[in-house]
């Protein structure tokens, strides 16, 4: 589904991507691990276009992208959930616009198909009744919630998820990762950067393990989390559990 | 009578007041105009194409590096000469163009500098969720960034405009009768200008005050997403 292809990525004084190479496949659930500034995040925004590779190739379901050619970044965004750290709401919007938006203004939709699509996932969700507020009203766990909700409207084949808890209090955690669960069960393909390694173990096909721009060490969970090849692996493991 | 009750009567601030609606029109059309041009300038500014933002420069630095009274002069003299039949204009609508002309222009470089500062204190978080949703760079700025940047811009706006309506009395040197000028007239017709001005003085304070007062209840309104 998702192909990349020696990927590099150069940032002012760190090489955020050193000839990354991955395939994902539908309904996979691949969890991005490592230390931070190991280039988990850039290769996840690399993938849908929010960092333009320096050298490499990524091929959407066999097709080459060519970051210079906006409208077809465009189309492939449609196709693609991205759920952000700050979670990233549109402030001046109520809860049901942030997801309305962009099925009027990028789809097409009528407003009252519209407004049903987004109803139904805040219903999904638990907030139906928060439709009517604006983000600023809503805790960290809530708007994170809203977030998928807004990228799910745009039923997209796969979702990217970009530390999705990191900002959030503790408490708030579990509702979100309930709500990525959820959604892991109904095969949704998916990638998350992630802190979480219960979440990843628990859920995931395939775990990644990064750092310093290349992909360490990648297998089933049961595999990085109990019999860890790399050294660089079992030192970073061994801090986070 | 007292000189005071010699001037300061209904009739003389029903006059004022009149003169004032001129100060007042040419400032809000100044400041619509303004900001027209100064969102445009604005998207110059942070373009990606490198001549919109040199031209965006000039433009800006040259209003703002000059005083207003030299370009209002500019545009009284200079238009005749770049329109055609300019000249056959009654007088005061060609003092009333150049006015609007020389302050539309010269609120448009002020305010280009505070949309552009509104449009780059949005958090690049709101274009990257855009952008993620497959949004147009058009779509995000109309729909998600100058909606939020605008708010921002309000306050700053106001002052805009309250200084547009003071500056409003520069155009009464090249033959408005605005509020300033009017004073001036009712100062010559009794030998006393000191009396007249404060009148004026009064008029701009109120009608400065008023806006600030508005202008705080919006601010609030606006506020209802923080």
């Amino acid at each position: 589904m998702i192909k990349l292809c020696n990927i590099y990525k150069q940032f002012p004084n760190v090489q955020a991507l050193d000839d990354v190479s991955l395939q994902i496949n539908e309904k996979e659930i691949v969890c991005l691990i490592g230390p931070s500034g190991s280039g988990k995040s850039t290769l996840l925004r690399c993938i849908n276009g929010l960092e333009i590779p320096d050298k490499g190739q990524v091929f959407i379901e066999d097709e080459l992208v060519d970051y210079k050619n906006e409208k077809q970044l465009r189309a492939l965004r449609q196709e693609m959930g991205f759920v952000f750290q700050q979670f990233n709401l549109f402030p001046h919007k109520k809860v049901v616009e942030n997801i309305t938006l962009a099925l009027l203004e990028v789809l097409k939709k009528d407003e009252e198909s519209a407004n049903s699509i987004a109803l139904k996932l805040l219903d999904r969700i638990g907030l139906k009744d928060k439709a009517n507020e604006y983000p600023s009203k809503l805790s960290g766990g809530q708007k994170q919630r809203v977030a998928i909700a807004r990228a799910l409207a745009m039923n997209p084949k796969i979702m990217l998820f970009d530390e999705p808890t990191s900002a959030l209090d503790p408490e708030m955690v579990k509702e979100v990762l309930t709500v990525m669960k959820e959604l892991a069960h109904e095969g949704m393909t998916m990638i998350v950067v992630t802190h979480e390694i219960g979440f990843a173990k628990e859920v995931s096909n395939r775990v990644i393990f990064m750092d310093e721009g290349k992909i360490i060490e990648s297998g089933s969970p049961n595999v990085i989390f109990n019999e860890p090849k790399h050294e660089r692996t079992k030192t970073f493991l061994s801090k986070v559990l | 009578m007292s000189i005071f009750a010699k001037i300061i009567t209904v009739e003389n601030f029903i006059y004022l007041i009149d003169c004032a609606k001129n100060s007042l029109i040419l400032a809000i059309i100044s400041v619509i105009l303004g900001l027209f041009i100064g969102t445009i300038v604005a998207a110059c500014k942070i373009s990606k194409i490198r001549i919109l933002r040199y031209l965006a420069n000039i433009y800006v630095e040259f209003i703002r590096g000059t005083p207003m009274l030299l370009q209002l002069l500019i545009f009284f003299f200079g238009l005749p000469q770049l329109i055609p039949n300019y000249a056959s204009l009654s007088f005061s609508t060609q003092v009333f163009i150049a006015g609007v002309v020389g302050m539309s222009i010269n609120s448009g470089a002020y305010s280009a500098e505070l949309i552009r500062s509104g449009i780059q204190s949005i958090e690049a978080g709101q274009w990257e969720a855009g952008k993620s949703l497959g949004m147009s760079y058009f779509k995000i700025m109309r729909l998600i960034i100058l909606p939020q940047a605008f708010k921002r811009v309000i306050p700053p706006m106001v002052s805009e405009f309250i200084v547009l309506i003071k500056d409003s009395s520069l155009v009464s040197s090249i033959g408005a009768t605005e509020l300033l000028k009017g004073s001036q007239i009712i100062g010559s017709r009794y030998y006393n200008y000191i009396i007249p001005l404060f009148m004026a003085a009064c008029i701009y304070l109120i009608i400065t005050l008023t806006i600030s007062y508005f202008a705080k209840k919006l601010e609030k309104r606006f506020q209802i997403y923080d």
